[in-house]
C-alpha cells in the first residue's frame, strides 16, 4: 500500500541558531501577521496625517493607534512564550543529563560489584541464549523480526528520549567505572570541557570491541581499505536545486549495491570583484549493511562507529575519494547534504578541514554533540531513534539550527518498518516543509546557502559514485 | 451674491473638492489594508501551537503557563481593535463621501 509521506504528522519545532527560543511553525507565522498589523497600522497613521484636516480623522488615528499597540504587546507575549519554551527545555534537559549522568556515574562505580554478584545469572543467561539460538536458530531473527513488527516501541519519543539520555550519559558510565572523581567526570565530560564525551566513549566502545574481535580473528568492527568509482557518465545538465526539499530529494537511497554519494558541479562566471569560481553540492546517503562484520559494503555499522569515534571510517575515506576524483579544490566552496550515516560523515568532513565545507544539512543524522563552524541545519523526527544515537545536543556554541517535528502525529505509523520516522521519504517530506516556513531562522539558513541553490547557482553537471571495501 | 457666478470662490471650491477627493482615496487605501487584515482570518492561536506539540513535548508546553494565558486572552483584543480600527476608518470614508457629495449637488443647476 502506498502512503503519502508527509500527509498528516506535525509541525515544524525551531531551535537552536544561537537563540533560546523554541518556536513553532505556528508561532512564525502569528509573529509575521502581528509585524503585518503593526506596519498596516503605522503606515495608515501616516497617511491620516497627510489629510488635508477638512474631516475629523481622530477616532479612525485613535482605533489604529491601538490596534498598533495591541499587535506590538501580542508580539511580544509570543516572544515571551518562546522564550519560556526554550528556557523550559533547557531545564527539562539540564534535569534529565544530570539525572542519567548521576545514574551512569554510579552504575560504572558499582559495575565490578553488579558484575560480580550478577556473575553466575550472566553466565547462566549466556549459556541459555548459546544453546536455545543453537536448538533454535531462527530465535534471533524472529527477535528481530518482532521489534520490525513494533515500530512504536522503538519509535515512541519517550524511548527516543531515554535513549539520547543514555547515550549522554555512557561519558558518565566510563568515568565512574575508571573510578575517576566526579567532580573531575563532570568537568570533562560532555556537560562540561567537552574533553571526555560520545567520540571518545565510541572510542573506546570499539578499541574493547574490536581488541575482543581481534582476539578471537573474527574481524568484526575492522577497518579496510575502500576503492571508489564514478557510475555512468556525467550527466550532461542539472539544473540546482531550489530549496531545502530539493536537496534532501537528491540524497542517494540506500539500497544495496547502488551509489551512495552524488556530487554536482556549478561553475560560477567571474563577475565584478570576483573570479569565476567552482561550487559543489555533496550528497551522501545512509547506512545500508547494519551488520558489523565488513564485507564489501563500507556504508555500514564498522563506518558508523568509527565515524561516531572521529577515527577512521572506510565510508569517510570513500566520501573524500569521490570528491578528490571529482576534481573538487580544497578552496572550491562545498555544501554537504547527508542522510543518517551521510548526516555523520557530512559533519565530519566539515571538521576535518579537507574541504572548503561552507554549510551542512542533516536529516536524520547523529551529530548532536559534534560542534561545527559553518551555517548548519540538522533535521530530526521526534520519533527516529538514530538521531538519538547522536546523544543530548551539546554542540550549542555554533549557529546549528535543529529543526524538529513530529513524523507521525495524527495518522497511523506504519508498520511495514523497523524504523517507520528514519525513512528518508518522510524526511522528504519534511524537509520540503522548510521551504514554505518562514520562521526567521530557516529563512537565515535558507539565504546561508542560497549561493548553491537556484537562481544563484544554474546549471551544472551531476555524477554519482559507488564505494566498496576492499578486503 | 451667487457663490458660484464668483471666479476666486469658485476656486477654492474646487480646491476643496479636490482635496476631499484626495483625501477620500487615501482612506479608502488604508480601509482596504486593515479589511485585508480581517479577511485574513482570526489569528493562529498560541494553544492551538502547543496541542500540535505531540505527546513528547507536553511537558514543555505544559510549562509555559501565564505567558500562554495572557497571549489567549489578548488575541481577542485585538481583533476587536482590527474591527474598531476598520469601523471608524469606514466612518470617516462615510463622512468624506457625504462631503464630496455636496458638492455634486452645488454644481447641479
Amino acid at each position: 500500500m502506498s502512503r503519502d509521506p508527509g500527509a498528516g504528522g506535525g509541525g515544524l519545532f525551531v531551535s537552536g541558531g544561537g537563540d533560546v527560543a523554541v518556536s513553532t511553525e505556528e508561532m512564525a507565522a502569528l509573529a509575521h501577521r502581528l509585524r503585518s498589523i503593526q506596519f498596516t497600522s503605522e503606515d495608515g497613521l501616516r497617511m491620516l496625517l497627510t489629510l488635508s484636516g477638512r474631516a475629523d480623522f481622530g477616532p479612525a488615528s485613535a482605533a489604529l493607534t491601538r490596534a498598533l499597540e495591541t499587535a506590538a504587546l501580542l508580539e511580544l507575549a509570543l516572544k515571551i512564550a518562546a522564550d519560556s519554551y526554550g528556557h523550559t527545555e533547557r531545564i527539562l534537559q539540564l534535569v534529565g543529563r544530570e539525572a542519567a549522568a548521576g545514574l551512569g556515574f554510579t552504575l560504572g562505580r558499582l559495575a565490578p560489584l553488579i558484575g560480580l554478584v550478577a556473575f553466575p545469572r550472566l553466565l547462566g543467561l549466556a549459556v541459555g541464549v548459546a544453546v536455545g539460538t543453537r536448538l533454535f536458530p531462527g530465535a534471533l531473527g524472529e527477535v528481530s523480526a518482532w521489534l520490525a513488527g513494533n515500530p512504536r516501541l522503538v519509535s515512541n519519543p519517550v524511548t527516543v528520549g531515554a535513549v539520547r539520555l543514555m547515550v549522554s550519559a555512557g561519558d558518565d558510565t566510563l568515568a565512574g567505572l575508571f573510578g575517576m572523581p566526579p567532580a573531575v567526570a563532570r568537568a570533562i565530560g560532555d556537560s562540561g570541557l567537552g574533553v571526555w564525551g560520545l567520540p571518545q566513549t565510541a572510542a573506546l566502545a570499539l578499541a574493547g570491541l574490536g581488541g575482543i574481535a581481534g582476539v578471537a580473528g573474527t574481524g568484526h568492527l575492522r577497518e579496510t581499505a575502500v576503492s571508489v568509482r564514478p557510475t555512468g557518465a556525467r550527466s550532461a545538465r542539472v539544473a540546482a536545486p531550489f530549496g531545502v526539499g530539493a536537496l534532501i530529494d537528491r540524497v542517494p537511497g540506500s539500497a544495496e549495491g547502488d551509489p551512495q554519494i552524488r556530487l554536482e558541479r556549478y561553475s560560477e562566471p567571474a563577475t565584478t570583484g570576483s573570479a569565476a569560481g567552482t561550487r559543489w553540492i555533496l550528497y551522501v546517503g545512509g547506512t545500508i549493511d547494519l551488520g558489523v562484520l565488513p564485507e564489501t559494503e563500507p556504508f555500514d555499522m564498522t563506518s558508523n562507529l568509527h565515524a561516531t569515534a572521529g577515527a577512521d571510517a572506510g565510508s569517510l575515506r570513500a566520501t573524500a575519494e569521490a570528491l578528490w576524483q571529482a576534481g573538487v579544490l580544497p578552496g572550491d566552496p562545498v555544501l554537504a547534504v547527508g542522510y543518517s550515516q551521510g548526516g555523520l560523515l557530512a559533519a565530519q568532513l566539515e571538521r576535518s578541514g579537507d574541504f572548503n565545507v561552507q554549510g551542512v544539512l542533516t536529516v536524520g543524522a547523529p551529530i548532536g554533540q559534534l560542534a561545527l563552524d559553518v551555517p548548519t541545519a540538522a533535521i530530526a523526527h521526534t520519533e527516529d531513534l538514530v538521531p538519538a544515537l547522536g546523544g543530548l545536543e551539546s554542540a550549542t556554541a555554533d549557529e546549528r539550527i535543529l529543526v524538529r517535528r513530529s513524523a507521525f502525529s495524527g495518522r497511523e505509523m506504519p508498520e511495514d518498518h523497523a524504523l517507520p520516522a528514519h525513512a528518508l521519504t518522510e524526511y522528504r517530506a519534511t524537509a520540503a516543509m522548510m521551504d514554505t516556513s518562514i520562521e526567521p531562522r530557516i529563512l537565515r539558513f535558507r539565504e546561508s546557502i542560497a549561493g548553491f541553490l537556484s537562481p544563484r547557482a544554474a546549471v551544472g553537471s551531476a555524477r554519482l559514485y559507488r564505494a566498496d571495501r576492499v578486503n | 451674491m451667487n457663490l458660484l457666478s464668483d471666479p476666486l470662490a469658485q476656486l477654492a471650491a474646487a480646491e476643496a473638492e479636490w482635496e476631499l477627493r484626495r483625501d477620500y482615496s487615501v482612506v479608502l487605501g488604508i480601509a482596504q489594508r486593515v479589511n485585508d487584515l480581517l479577511v485574513a482570518g482570526p489569528t493562529v492561536s498560541i494553544t492551538e501551537c502547543s496541542a500540535q506539540d505531540g505527546s513528547a513535548r507536553q511537558g514543555s508546553a505544559g510549562w509555559l503557563g501565564p505567558a500562554r494565558r495572557a497571549f489567549d486572552g489578548r488575541e481577542a483584543e485585538l481583533l476587536g481593535t482590527l474591527r474598531l480600527a476598520a469601523s471608524e476608518i469606514e466612518a470617516l470614508a462615510a463622512e468624506l463621501q457625504a462631503a464630496i457629495q455636496l458638492f455634486a449637488v452645488s454644481r447641479e443647476p
